[in-house]
């Protein structure tokens, strides 16, 4: 699990984050929204240990530490196969001669993501989609506890942002992961999370399950949009977006 | 089969393609190992070299150009090559630049400004060294200074790669300016003489300075090769190989350690050589991928292959002289570099 209290960011000089309190249990997927510049990827990365913060962030039962999977939103493609990709997931652990537990955690992490296919192409000749696959492969071989993802549908077209979302799904609860994501795309946000949390400014706004999280006073506070809640199909609710606010309403 | 078994089966697949592609380079460079031996202004029929080698030389002047000329010449120039090959790959990746090069880090100017204050000003030396070791070593004494300058400008800010870079610029456009005022105040005699070492020899080769790098090469491989899967989690971008534990500003600075060495050393025994540092680590990479396990060892084939081919060409297109190995090594370079260009365009479009 992840839990923080009292986090702050301040980078160069400018309060990025202030006093961020949030937890993810096991099994549990938290989606991170709000406007450009909000701070959320910043709270992924002070929780990776990427940017120093200050208050607490406990990582694992009783804050005992735990592995932890981090994968940014760039999907760089070097000239490295699948599988060497895959492997540098348990760089920790590597040796310079690969030991057959390592091997076997990576190809299972590219099963389990259905591209053992893949294994022996060279990540520059995948498409955005299948790179996403891949270092989604390389953040399980870790065995993570819990994982942050920025942006893990980004790359992807309609059909594969479905199997990815399904996918993930299925890993964290399958795994009892605790998954802490950043995502644009409201409506995969009420879909895919347990919970979403809404940062603007580097503040929470509020968190709760996206049924209550996504409503229009909420949106028109969080982007400055005027927009429509439908409801889905599947009981999820749906986002329409219709038009910008004034700038007074929006800061009211 | 089973989840080991198929993993496994894969892994190998890769694993000996990559070797594969390793042992063709080392018998290229053999090739031309030998090819360079057979070559020079004296015409030794390759029996004659074969013989010398053995032991047997037909007349003692045969065996003095083989074992004091040509297979010091020959090993320096697949040592040089080594070591700048090498020193490129690392380079290459720390920086996240595959246009930098050994001299990007402004180690190289700083020796041949060393160099030229060593031939053209006749400071007093504790020790009685020749004029040759001397400028060895002030050669070698400028660059560990603008090594240390480097790495102590680099780590105030964590080693960053835009702070590495624009910190090798400053020391590279410091000592080109030094070295101007020195080339200004020598005599035309001296200003030949910088001039000669600047463009890059092997005429120079001994056994020591031989034994020299072959120690500093042994010592740094291993110890890069040791940090080959940090290297390789690197070209991954920095947010993600952070995440995963590669700790890259400490690994920047570290690989860049051994490697400043390197090229100090090369640099202080053969002069400014260039584009070996730049193309070897694109050569190997075509051949071998990004896994520094092989990538490194790759790499150092590749340069000494280039500089290998640099030093035959420079006999064959100028029978009967020895042309200065640096002004052919960019001329073998450019169609390596313009091949590997042109290829993966023409698979791009293709």
């Amino acid at each position: 699990m992840i839990r923080v209290q009292e986090l702050s960011v301040t980078l160069a000089g400018r309060r990025v984050l202030e006093r961020i309190e949030l937890e993810v249990t096991a099994g549990e997927i938290v989606a991170l929204i709000g406007p450009n510049g909000a701070g959320k990827s910043t709270l992924l990365r002070a929780v990776a240990g990427l940017v120093a913060s200050e208050g607490r962030i406990q990582l694992g039962i009783d804050g005992r530490g735990c592995r932890l999977a981090y994968m940014p939103q760039d999907l760089a493609a070097p000239r490295l196969s699948v599988l060497e990709v895959v492997l540098l997931g348990r760089l920790d652990r590597l040796g310079f001669k690969v030991t057959g537990g390592d091997l076997e955690a990576a190809w299972e992490a590219l099963t389990a993501v259905g591209q053992e296919a893949l294994a022996r192409r060279t990540m520059a000749e995948l498409s955005g989609g299948q790179r996403q696959m891949v270092y989604l492969a390389q953040a399980l071989a870790r065995r993570p506890e819990a994982v942050l993802l920025d942006e893990p549908l980004s790359a992807l077209d309609l059909r594969h942002a479905l199997e990815v979302a399904d996918l993930l799904r299925r890993l964290v609860h399958e795994r009892r992961l605790a998954c802490l994501l950043v995502l644009h795309d409201l409506n995969a946000a009420a879909r895919m999370a347990d919970r979403l949390v809404l940062l603007r400014d580097g503040r929470i706004l509020a968190q709760g399950p996206p049924a209550s999280m996504l409503r229009p006073q909420n949106l028109a506070t969080l982007y400055g949009v005027e927009a429509a809640v439908l409801d889905g199909p599947d009981g999820a609710p749906v986002i329409l977006p219709l038009r910008p606010l004034e700038v007074g309403l929006a800061a009211a | 089969m089973n989840l080991a078994a198929t993993a496994g089966s894969v892994w190998q697949s890769l694993l000996s393609r990559r070797l594969l592609a390793l042992a063709a380079l080392m018998v290229a460079v053999a090739v031309l190992f030998v090819i360079d031996l057979g070559t020079g202004p004296a015409r030794l029929a390759p029996a004659e070299v074969l013989l010398a080698l053995a032991g047997s030389a037909p007349d003692p002047t045969t065996a003095a150009i083989v074992w004091s000329i040509r297979l010091p010449m020959a090993v320096l120039g697949l040592l040089v090559g080594a070591a700048l090959g090498l020193s490129g790959a690392v380079v290459q990746i720390v920086l996240a630049n595959p246009l930098a090069s050994p001299y990007t880090l402004g180690i190289a100017g700083a020796a041949g400004f060393g160099a030229a204050v060593a031939i053209v000003f006749d400071m007093p030396l504790p020790l009685p060294l020749s004029g040759e070791l001397r400028t060895v070593l002030f050669a070698f004494l400028t660059a560990v200074l603008a090594v240390a300058l480097l790495l102590a400008l680099s780590g105030l800010r964590g080693g960053r790669p835009e702070t590495i870079v624009l910190a090798g610029l400053a020391i590279l456009f410091l000592f080109q300016a030094l070295l101007a005022l020195v080339q200004y105040l020598a005599t035309p005699e001296a200003l030949a003489q910088i001039v000669f070492w600047l463009f890059g020899s092997l005429a120079r080769a001994d056994w020591g300075k031989i034994v020299f790098l072959a120690a500093s090469l042994s010592v740094a491989l291993p110890a890069l090769m040791r940090l080959s899967w940090r290297l390789s989690a690197l070209a991954l971008g920095e947010e993600r190989a952070a995440a995963l534990g590669a700790r890259p500003g400490a690994l920047r600075l570290e690989a860049l350690a051994w490697v400043s060495l390197l090229t100090a050393v090369a640099v202080a025994f053969a002069g400014t050589i260039g584009f070996v540092g730049l193309v070897a680590p694109h050569l190997a990479r075509a051949l071998v991928g990004e896994d520094h396990r092989f990538l490194l060892p790759s790499a150092a084939l590749a340069g000494s292959l280039l500089l290998l081919a640099a030093s035959i060409a420079a006999r064959a297109l100028v029978p009967g002289s020895l042309l200065p190995i640096g002004i052919l090594t960019a001329l073998v370079g450019v169609p390596f570099l313009l091949g590997l260009v042109l290829r993966r365009s023409l698979r791009r479009t293709g």
